[in-house]
């Protein structure tokens, strides 16, 4: 199975590649993608971010990675989008009107409710509660917490695509979702220790899968 | 919200340093070792301040944040001589979730917008050093210079700047294991909507508990976990005990 990272320049590339490097096995192979030339299309493509959602789609565009990203997600490569990156995989968000985003997972991304007494940015550890049983990720339903560091966060238009719900203040806000081949994380499984390392191997398992 | 417990790592670019009110900086251990032996442990974050960084004219080693994201699997800011935006795109790439700008943010706030319109609010933290209890003065410069500003004011600015968090440390209590100013983190917390990092001074696990009764959100800490038995696991137990959430 081939992996590739994308290097959007702004995101954490290095702890994002060393989690998922120590998921894989001997054949499998991990690179790095930076534009559209001459990279063999990945089984798993990961889109890391950090960062606004206008500048992560300009990194996007600028690296002539959009369209190439859609036509190998509708070809079946898996996807997953983590923080920045999961807002990416939306369709519009309220911290950069006016641009679209790639619009493979279709939603809207807006601002946390600041009506919750709670402080934003929501940055720290917090639970994700599944909206459904879900056969590849048993890591999102055991005990423990995943790092969050995000001001906006994913509504996705259908609700079955929900994956996992967070608590703030009195709500919830999506904390993960899933569409086929389409997966976004709101939170860094990267930088959350054992259950994020757990849950990194559950994405890898996930994308060796046939369907 | 849960609550963070944040072991603060003061180096010199190469070691270890622990220091007293922001100076006589000494040596107590290898920068790798004690980021490899916190991660093992499952802190919560890392705080990663060069002390040394401004005098040298750079921000914090290169090979030491990679060393830093290959053994942690946690998140770290890191701080230290960060004047630009380029300088800050280091530190992220290196792993870090979060930089830390002291005396750039006060002598050039612009870079605060600069930077969190490129990385997000969440990814800036301004660190406001309150020169002692009695004044709202502050210092730069680790300590050395007054830059003339009214503390607070400046932290009210930092939400329009775009600021995500605000590191409230003391040049008087830093790293003397005298207890905390709790009248201050709480006024700071009341006049900001951010996240408010207290730190200097802690010496027991209840001044972490008295901290966040005050109004912060998390809690960070160097002399405490170095020199006495105390370690973030107690702090977090014992805030967990008084009904306090904190990481699962």
């Amino acid at each position: 199975m081939h992996v590739g990272v994308i290097d959007l320049g702004i995101n954490n590339l290095t702890s994002v590649h060393r989690a998922f490097k120590e998921s894989l096995e001997a054949t499998d192979s991990l690179g790095i993608i930076d534009s559209n030339s001459t990279i063999k299309q990945p089984d798993l493509i990961i889109l890391p971010g950090l960062g606004k959602f206008a500048t992560g789609m300009a990194a996007l565009s600028e690296r002539k990675l959009v369209k190439i990203l859609k036509s190998w997600t509708k070809d079946g490569s898996k996807i997953v989008g983590i923080c920045l990156g999961m807002q990416l995989l939306g369709t519009i968000s309220e911290e950069s009107v006016g641009v679209e985003g790639l619009d493979l997972m279709p939603s809207k991304i807006v601002r946390l409710p600041d009506d919750q007494n709670e402080r934003i940015p929501h940055i720290g550890w917090a639970e994700t509660n599944q909206a459904y049983d879900s056969e590849y990720f048993p890591a999102l339903a055991t005990e423990g917490d995943f790092y969050f560091v995000h001001s906006y966060h994913l509504i996705p238009e259908n609700d079955k695509d929900i994956l996992t719900n967070t608590p703030f203040g009195d709500l919830n806000f999506v904390s993960s979702v899933l569409s086929k081949n389409i997966l976004g994380v709101q939170f860094h499984p990267e930088k959350s220790g054992i259950k994020g390392k757990k849950l990194i191997s559950e994405i890898v398992k996930w994308s060796k899968n046939e369907d | 919200m849960k609550i963070r417990v944040i072991p603060t790592i003061l180096s010199d670019g190469l070691t270890v340093v622990k220091g007293e009110n922001f100076k006589n900086w000494r040596t107590v251990g290898s920068t790798e070792a004690t980021a490899r032996l916190y991660g093992k442990r499952n802190v919560d974050e890392l705080l990663f301040l060069d002390v040394n960084a401004r005098s040298r004219n750079s921000i914090v080693d290169k090979e030491l944040l990679t060393h830093f994201s290959n053994v942690l699997d946690i998140p770290f800011s890191v701080g230290g001589g960060i004047n630009t935006l380029e300088d800050a795109k280091v530190c992220f790439r290196f792993g870090a979730e979060k930089v830390v700008l002291g005396t750039a943010a006060i002598v050039n706030p612009h870079l605060i917008t600069e930077i969190a319109d490129v990385f997000g609010n969440q990814a800036v933290v301004v660190s406001v050093d309150f020169e002692n209890d009695i004044s709202n003065r502050i210092r730069i410069k680790s300590g050395t210079v007054d830059p003339e500003i009214d503390g607070l004011h400046f932290i009210e600015s930092l939400v329009g700047l775009g600021a995500g968090e605000i590191l409230l440390q003391s040049v008087q209590r830093d790293g003397t294991l005298s207890g905390m100013n709790f009248k201050r983190i709480e006024l700071v917390s009341s006049i900001t909507t951010l996240p408010v990092i207290a730190s200097g001074g802690a010496a027991s696990p209840d001044d972490f508990y008295q901290a966040v009764l005050s109004g912060a959100s998390a809690v960070a800490a160097g002399a405490i976990f170095q020199f006495t038995q105390t370690t973030p696991q107690e702090v977090q137990v014992y805030l967990s005990k008084r009904g306090i959430q904190t990481r699962k």
